[in-house]
């Protein structure tokens, strides 16, 4: 039975600097639990030492993760549907003061397939038709995710704010 | 600038540097490809699993090497003689590598505390045997810190197995204890013993950690 005992070290450290930071804040905001999403970039990259995958480039290799991560968050959040509540004060070493605590708080409370669309397109900066295709789905779906997401999201903070 | 709040909400977002060392570690883990199961595999394993047994190897998978995030948010990481990083987890013997005070360009063995989501007041850092060394590589000065040391967070603590009266310790009890609101919030006891021939490993045989919240309310 092979064992993957000679991975290049160098080659997983550098994969590692340029995506764990990533690919965590994507399984955070996703999964909502931090631990849950340590273990998805922990899963992320044993999928690849698995695969060993030949990319075109920088941005297949980037978009490549980025999948793998998504699909491993969504079969974990099968098994955690149950436990959706978001306890912010466990994430509290991820914001700097009381507004930015609240502000990822209704981004983590959002559903799932809005907040992985807004995450891919806001701070990734990736177009509609990429994250499409990255996500596996058409680029309708897209928008109106994108389109309901941005709505809650604002109508919540807005709600917030007005009181 | 709405959407610049969430950006910067969720650029906030960092990994714990712990699981760099948890994913490092996979490759020493050795760790095994999915296979497909036919029906000679189980019988093979089974016979795999009984020949380590009798060989006195223990059971891998049973090790508990599974995580170096340790609970409570903060990791202890080790230098072996060769210079690799490593996590130290609880119950698990991790290899120093071969260190002699005479040879070795170090003065001991580096050790380090990263507390990642528990903040403290003290950390207190004593060994039974050996000394504890502070070391500024760039001006080569070493301070001789005795049994004792009040850690400061980022600082690299070393362990030298010579003790002041020459004496070379074949194994010693480092302990870390983390001080909140004047109680202890998370105590570790690290044996660091040679094994054979100038061969040290450490491994964490006690750990308390309580659960502190960081904003209380």
């Amino acid at each position: 039975m092979p064992f993957i005992s000679n991975w290049p070290v160098d080659d997983l450290d550098n994969k590692y600097d340029q995506y764990a930071n990533m690919l965590f804040k994507l399984c955070l905001v996703i999964l909502s639990s931090e631990s849950d999403a340590e273990d998805a970039v922990q899963e992320s990259f044993i999928r690849y030492i698995r695969k060993k995958p030949k990319f075109n480039d920088s941005g297949h290799e980037k978009a490549w993760f980025i999948k793998v991560a998504t699909n491993i968050c969504r079969d974990m959040r099968r098994f955690t549907l149950k436990h959706k509540t978001v306890n912010i004060t466990e994430l509290s070493d991820y914001y700097q003061d009381k507004e930015q605590g609240y502000i990822l708080e209704q981004i983590l409370t959002l559903p799932s397939k809005y907040k992985c669309v807004i995450h891919l397109y806001y701070v990734e900066g990736y177009k509609v038709n990429e994250i499409a295709k990255i996500i596996g789905t058409s680029q309708s779906a897209v928008k109106m995710r994108l389109l309901r997401g941005r709505k809650l999201l604002k109508i919540e903070l807005e709600e917030e704010y007005n009181l | 600038m709405r959407e610049k709040d969430i950006i910067d909400a969720i650029n906030g977002i960092h990994v714990n540097p712990l699981v760099k060392a948890r994913i490092m570690n996979l490759d020493k883990q050795k760790y095994k490809p999915k296979v497909q199961v036919n029906l000679g595999k189980p019988i093979v394993t089974v016979v795999v699993i009984l020949l380590i047994c009798s060989l006195g190897l223990g059971i891998p998978f049973l090790s508990g090497n599974k995580t170096s995030l340790l609970p409570g948010g903060f990791g202890i990481i080790a230098y072996a003689a060769n210079g690799d990083k490593v996590a130290l987890s609880p119950n698990v013997e991790t290899s120093l590598g071969k260190y002699s005070p005479m040879m070795s360009s170090v003065p001991g063995f580096p050790f380090h505390i990263e507390f990642i989501r528990m903040a403290v007041q003290q950390i207190q850092v004593s060994v039974d045997n050996g000394t504890i060394l502070i070391w500024e590589p760039t001006g080569g000065t070493v301070e001789d810190k005795g049994k004792s040391y009040i850690y400061q967070t980022g600082d690299t603590i070393y362990w030298s197995p010579l003790s002041k009266d020459s004496v070379l310790s074949k194994e010693s009890i480092l302990t870390i204890s983390a001080i909140k609101n004047d109680s202890e919030i998370m105590k570790a006891e690290i044996l660091i013993k040679e094994l054979d021939d100038s061969e040290y490993c450490a491994e964490i045989i006690y750990l308390m950690s309580k659960p502190v919240k960081v904003n209380g309310g």
